[in-house]
């Protein structure tokens, strides 16, 4: 029997992937071949140099990340930066109208859970959730991007509770209780606002359906 | 019919054999190209060259995944699964290829041809 991954590798010199991955190409297509009767083999053998360039080629491409890549930053990666950069404008500028609460430092100052700004973010939620499925972004990755914001304010918090055992007198005031009021208000609330904003792109129009 | 639509067609009719294919159980490349050889009457056929480009781009997006396993003759095989995101692309590949085939049909009676 001839040595069908010899024979393969010397077909397809031009076979440009990493190394792991083809050898795992070449041992599949040479265990095909040798399963192969002698017709099928025969067909194979006489393929031209053109011919293997030519399947050399689609392989790398099927199995090039590439293109993965491109569809995971348009799908997620990029609603996720405009949802937080939109968010952070927003939150900027409802905080020189007053609208943000960001006194948590203050002692003996409760945090609201419910602030004024929460009201722009269905906006967010909305432009992110469009953006990813314009980038055909599956459900999952719609809400993920809309959600990100308020992930981004969750992952503050901790490190907001380090800053508290290392600097005790000057939160003084701030509780444990306070931190609650804060993961409601930057977290549960806004994250709810940024759903709304996204429910109606979370269904795949027609046209892609 | 141009190229590039034909090449569509193909690569769509293939999709959806593999997917059915593997959807009864998992299997190894040979045996897909038989198995889809065997039960179309030789109307679809797979080479090496058009069956794995294709497998790799579909475990590329996630609708099947591989792994290799040897039979009781000790040889290695790389035998592919369909995954619940490949599952949930079966009915709307089968119900395109219907209204393709109804639409063909309205159109030149192909299924009375």
């Amino acid at each position: 029997m001839p040595d069908w991954q010899k024979f393969i590798r010397e077909q397809m010199p031009s076979l440009s992937l990493p190394e792991a991955a083809k050898d795992e190409v070449i041992a599949e297509l040479a265990s095909h071949l040798e399963e192969s009767g002698s017709d099928a083999a025969g067909e194979t053998t006489n393929m031209n140099r053109w011919q293997w360039r030519k399947i050399s080629r689609a392989i790398e491409h099927a199995k090039s990340r590439e293109e993965w890549m491109n569809n995971r930053a348009r799908g997620l990666w990029i609603p996720v930066f405009v949802n937080l950069l939109l968010t952070s404008a927003l939150i900027n500028i409802c905080g020189a109208f007053g609208w943000v609460d960001l006194r948590i430092t203050q002692p003996g100052h409760t945090p609201l859970p419910f602030q004024l700004w929460v009201l722009t973010l269905p906006l967010c939620g909305a432009a992110a959730a469009y953006l990813a499925r314009r980038g055909k972004g599956s459900s999952r990755m719609r809400v993920l991007a809309a959600l990100a914001p308020c992930f981004a304010w969750l992952a503050t918090i901790p490190v907001l509770e380090v800053i508290l055992l290392c600097f005790p007198k000057v939160f003084a005031g701030v509780s444990l209780q306070d931190m609650a009021f804060a993961a409601v208000g930057w977290f549960a609330i806004p994250a709810l606002a940024l759903f709304l904003g996204a429910v109606p792109f979370l269904k795949t129009p027609l046209q892609q359906a | 019919m141009t190229k590039r639509i034909r090449s569509k067609i193909t690569r769509g009719s293939g999709e959806l054999a593999i997917l059915s294919l593997l959807a009864e159980q998992p299997l190894y490349g040979f045996e897909i190209a038989r198995q889809i050889g065997e039960r179309t009457g030789g109307a679809l056929k797979f080479t090496l060259a058009s069956l794995y480009p294709l497998l790799y781009e579909m475990e590329k997006r996630g609708w099947v995944e591989a792994h290799w396993q040897a039979n009781q003759a000790g040889r290695d095989r790389r035998y592919y699964r369909l995954t619940a995101s490949g599952r949930r692309q079966l009915a709307p590949l089968r119900a395109e290829w219907r209204q393709f085939f109804q639409a063909l049909d309205s159109l030149a009676g192909v299924s009375h041809a």
